[in-house]
């Protein structure tokens, strides 16, 4: 293999991985513009989400392409339910307690994950078959493929939701102002409903389309939502454009750290960045004016 | 005639619970596994494993009519944890001896207070760390990383594979191989074209993979536990990679097959010949062993024993053949262990000593092969 | 902020200290020792951060690189150079604080959770550093041989000695933030945390003030962690890995936040919690992940504060309704 290939080799992987932190990176951002908090359920969407599609597919034996939006439904369910319920039951809406409760939630269904499926990994068939496509002398799988196209889906969709639809503008206007977008006659509880179950939905998506890959666990959504959570604030936080551009760029720089300079720092050279975008640019690559200086 | 028979069922009965409660007090073992935390894959087969012999022993009589109690404590894959267990088990139970942890920064943890109690320890880590040097009182059960490396640097000698890439965890047991690769290729003469390495949280090691590949290897070693292992595989199979595939000395678990699906055809590992069990000659001294111990872990937790769990087994058939020669006395049994020669386990023949705290050799060790689901063996 | 006047708080000093000398002569359990040793060093840490986000209302999940930065430091210049223990406490202490600096000066001027990801950022580069620095840190597989620390000929190598070392620093530290909580810069603080802009209209800098108390949660994180590696005497990367920042974060909003005796009462409880819940065996994380949500949700001022106010709120109760007044909320 050529050093050219090899470099067109990194990027591929690279923005296959970033897809899916673009993925978690928006479920985070959609969260936070209704609600301005952090979730830290949005791992626990990501890993429920393989392990719901097993449990449908596998075990149940109910055809791939049905248990793929049954389990997005379930997990788009639970996110209601977890606004429904601990969120809205807050006796205090301080955003650093309604982050903690999500990790208190999080530690919770983690829990109930391991005593359910057990601690091993389980694996998930690939959505269509694994014969290697050469590009360029580049390899990769249809499920790559996959990965990256649903992501594009995805995005498509969620641009069209929030400048086309009514109720997709309705969610932005609460993410500009609650208490304005209220006055408007939006009703802001039903606005967290939908972007918990919405964050939920996409998590879940990114947790199915890499389990192929990766196999899937109780806690394989940990490190995906870590670095999720990093792509959205390289991109800028809240910013769904940058979400995408931060998830692909982290994918390729850490592909292409890993290959041409050294596997061993490779997480290292990723925050390093992250930690270098905020103390340079600290709204984020594409963030906007949200956090000046005072 | 009633009446009689209940006296006879009365009397009976008490003969029994006397039976149990006289004399028969039982002799109780520590056991600490990584039950939960990111250590639960392997700590809980370990569990099991152990759980079927002591009950065998139990079966067998125990120690003079005594039965071996193993009190259960989990270390959540935490050192401090597993500090706070000990201590727990320490003060609150008349442990005679301990068995595991499961992870090697745990066991680490644990020696200090292990060494100033004066508790026989069979660990089940995997980290040659733990008896180099060695410690008076602390034995483990797997293979030196060391000496299973060196299986497979025998098999590349046989077949002329000079050129060796290397793919490691950044783990303790994944640098623990990574030290020891170099060493090897000093003894054996191998080169080693590239050493790249990977988090054990990563999703995908591609670009490892390929600049491995591009320095042109005749053979790639993998050095990961868990499902690393089955990135790796598919990742090096999805790059056309065609030279020979070697995985660790833990690989060869039935999870294998699941983790890797369709790529784990062909790659090679060193391994237990509990895997391979029903293809050995009759000639083999722990044939037997073997398939009775496969035949009652299958019938007892509907799963097929991998290569963890005859680690697992062994620590604890030793253990216990070292308490009933010297009873429940800790010094003692610490004695026995270092006396014990020629005992035939499911992981090999143990000859402990006081300079060996394993006490298997490279001779012990089986490579073996996956092919269609299913293990077979190499040579 | 804290509930407690001062006179109340000098007599709840002396009690603790009393309780201090004492309670060993009532355990005898190495076990109960170790958790309780545990407990201070959580406190110590946690008495940092309390004061950071009570008074700045900014969350940290970077605690966990300064308490294995004072593990580390403290392990290397003492196991590896032989350095004198106690003055390489300190020289970690300043270094640990140096760095907190450069990390929490640039963030610390921002609006918004930006300390959050810098020190998120932070801790994870910290703790990959721990791993693969193996020469120096002993990589994983941890390093082992820490001595004990000792004074003079008197060595603390056993449980039961530790307790006196470990909370007699707990002890001082509660002193110091006490009194740094009633002085000048800690009304500066309050007045930040009222409304940072009207604070700075008055002439207090801000940002110097944050700066200060982030740097000063640093500094007791790197003690709490010199003294947990002089303790267990055997350290690794996993006890300083992202849980233990979240976990510490976790006491601090269970205890109370900005409440010096909550930081003590949530490092406190948690620590005997997740013990007591190996009773639970494999239920213990569901049932740890439960209880945090339940309190948060229902007592969200945190433990301490919360009980104290639901007691003062039916002491008023009872005072208006024996004068015949009704009381509402």
């Amino acid at each position: 293999m050529g050093i050219y290939e090899q470099i067109l080799q990194f990027v591929l992987t690279g923005l296959t991985i970033g897809a899916i932190y673009a993925l978690v990176a928006l479920g985070f951002n959609i969260i936070h513009n209704a609600t301005g908090i952090v979730n830290f359920v949005q791992c626990e969407f990501v890993t429920l989400g393989g392990m719901m599609m097993y449990t449908y597919y596998s075990l149940l034996g109910i055809p791939l392409i049905l248990s793929f939006f049954l389990s997005m439904a379930t997990i788009i369910l639970l996110g209601a339910l977890i606004e429904r319920g601990p969120i809205r039951a807050a006796r205090s809406k301080a955003i650093i307690v309604l982050v903690f409760i999500t990790i208190g939630l999080s530690s919770t269904i983690r829990g109930t994950a391991l005593l359910a499926w057990g601690p091993d990994n389980v694996p998930l068939p690939s959505f269509s078959g694994e014969n290697v496509i050469r590009i360029l002398g580049a390899a990769i799988l249809p499920q790559h493929l996959w990965i990256f196209g649903i992501t594009v889906g995805v995005v498509i969709f969620l641009q069209y939701f929030f400048h086309r639809t009514l109720i997709g503008k309705a969610m932005r206007a609460t993410a500009v102002n609650r208490k304005a977008a209220s006055l408007m006659g939006i009703s802001v509880n039903r606005m967290v409903l939908l972007s918990f179950a919405m964050s939920g939905g996409i998590g879940a998506v990114g947790g199915m389309i890499i389990a192929p890959i990766t196999t899937s666990s109780y806690d394989t959504g940990i490190m995906l939502a870590l670095k999720g959570f990093s792509a959205a604030i390289l991109g800028g936080y809240g910013n769904n454009a940058g979400a995408v551009a931060g998830g692909l760029i982290l994918g390729v720089l850490e592909s292409l750290g890993a290959g041409l300079i050294s596997s061993k720092f490779k997480n290292a050279f990723a925050f390093l960045i992250l930690l270098l975008v905020l103390f340079f640019k600290p709204t984020g690559l594409l963030g906007y004016g949200e956090s000046e200086r005072v | 005639m009633k009446k009689g028979l209940l006296i006879i069922l009365v009397f009976g009965f008490c003969m029994f619970s006397s039976g149990i409660s006289d004399g028969a007090e039982p002799i109780k073992i520590g056991a600490i596994f990584s039950l939960t935390g990111p250590g639960a894959h392997i700590g809980v087969a370990q569990r099991n494993s152990v759980l079927i012999a002591i009950d065998e022993f139990n079966k067998k009589g125990g120690v003079g009519g005594r039965p071996v109690e193993m009190v259960v404590g989990d270390d959540e894959s935490d050192p401090t944890k597993a500090v706070m267990v000990l201590k727990k088990m320490v003060e609150t139970q008349p442990i005679v001896a301990l068995i595991g942890p499961t992870r090697t920064d745990t066991g680490m943890a644990m020696i200090p207070t292990l060494e100033k109690e004066g508790i026989p320890t069979f660990m089940h880590a995997g980290g040659d760390v733990i008896i180099t040097p060695v410690r008076k009182w602390i034995f483990k059960s797997p293979y030196r990383a060391a000496d299973a490396m060196e299986r497979i640097a025998l098999h590349l000698k046989k077949h002329n594979l000079n050129k060796v890439g290397f793919l490691h965890a950044s783990d303790g047991f994944g640098k623990d191989g990574a030290a020891i690769v170099d060493r090897l290729a000093a003894k054996h003469g191998f080169e080693l074209v590239a050493k790249e390495t990977f988090d054990m949280k990563d999703v995908d090691m591609t670009a490892q993979l390929t600049r491995i590949n591009a320095r042109g290897p005749q053979a790639i070693i993998i050095w990961t536990i868990g499902p690393p292992m089955g990135i790796t595989t598919k990742n090096a199979r999805a790059l056309g990679i065609k030279v020979p595939l070697f995985q660790c000395h833990g690989a060869a678990e039935p999870i294998f097959f699941r983790l890797a699906g369709d790529a784990a055809e062909g790659v090679m590992m060193p391994s237990t010949k509990i895997v391979v069990a029903d293809k050995l000659p009759d000639s083999d001294v722990q044939k037997k062993k073997l398939v009775d111990y496969i035949k009652e872990y299958e019938a007892r937790f509907k799963d097929t024993p991998g290569t963890m769990v005859a680690y697992g087994a062994d620590a604890a058939y030793l253990l216990l053949e070292a308490i009933k020669k010297a009873g429940p006395d800790r010094a003692k049994i610490r004695d026995g262990l270092e006396g014990m020669k020629g005992y035939v386990g499911l992981s090999g023949v143990y000859n402990l000593s006081s300079e060996d705290h394993t006490g298997t050799t490279v001779k012990d060790i089986a490579l073996v092969k996956a092919e269609k689901g299913r293990f077979t063996l190499v040579e | 902020m804290a509930p407690f006047t001062r006179k109340k708080e000098t007599l709840f000093l002396i009690i603790f200290a009393l309780a201090i000398i004492l309670i060993p002569l009532f355990v005898k359990n190495k076990y109960h020792f170790m958790v309780m040793n545990i407990v201070g060093l959580n406190t110590i840490v946690v008495i940092g951060l309390n004061l950071l986000i009570g008074f700045t209302g900014q969350i940290s999940l970077g605690h966990a690189a300064f308490y294995g930065m004072g593990a580390y430091l403290s392990a290397i210049f003492t196991a590896t150079f032989g350095f004198p223990p106690w003055p390489t406490i300190v020289l970690a202490m300043i270094i640990t604080g140096m760095v907190a600096y450069f990390v929490g000066y640039p963030s610390l001027k921002l609006k918004g959770h930006y300390l959050v990801m810098a020190t998120l950022g932070f801790s994870i580069i910290v703790h990959i550093f721990m791993v693969e620095l193996d020469r120096i840190t002993g990589g994983p597989s941890g390093f082992p041989g820490i001595p004990h620390l000792s004074i003079g000929a008197f060595v603390f190598d056993n449980d039961f000695k530790n307790f006196y070392l470990i909370w007699t620093f707990v002890f001082f530290c509660i002193l110091v933030s006490v009194n740094l909580v009633n002085s000048r810069v800690g009304r500066a603080l309050k007045a930040i945390h009222g409304s940072e802009v009207a604070a700075n209209t008055l002439g207090i800098d801000t940002d110097k003030y944050k700066t200060k108390v982030f740097v000063l949660s640093a500094v007791f994180a790197s003690l709490a962690g010199s003294l947990y590696a002089h303790y267990i005497t055997f350290i690794s990367p996993r006890s300083f890995d992202f849980y233990y920042s979240i976990q510490a974060v976790t006491m601090v909003i269970v205890g109370g936040m900005g409440s010096v005796w909550g930081a003590f009462f949530g490092a406190g409880l948690l620590t005997v919690l997740s013990e007591f819940l190996h009773v639970a065996e494999k239920y213990n994380i569901i049932a740890y992940g439960a209880i945090l949500t339940l309190v948060l949700v229902f007592l969200p001022e945190g433990i301490v504060v919360g009980f104290y106010n639901f007691y003062r709120r039916r002491k008023i109760k009872s005072m208006i309704e024996k004068r015949g007044g009704e009381f509402r909320v």
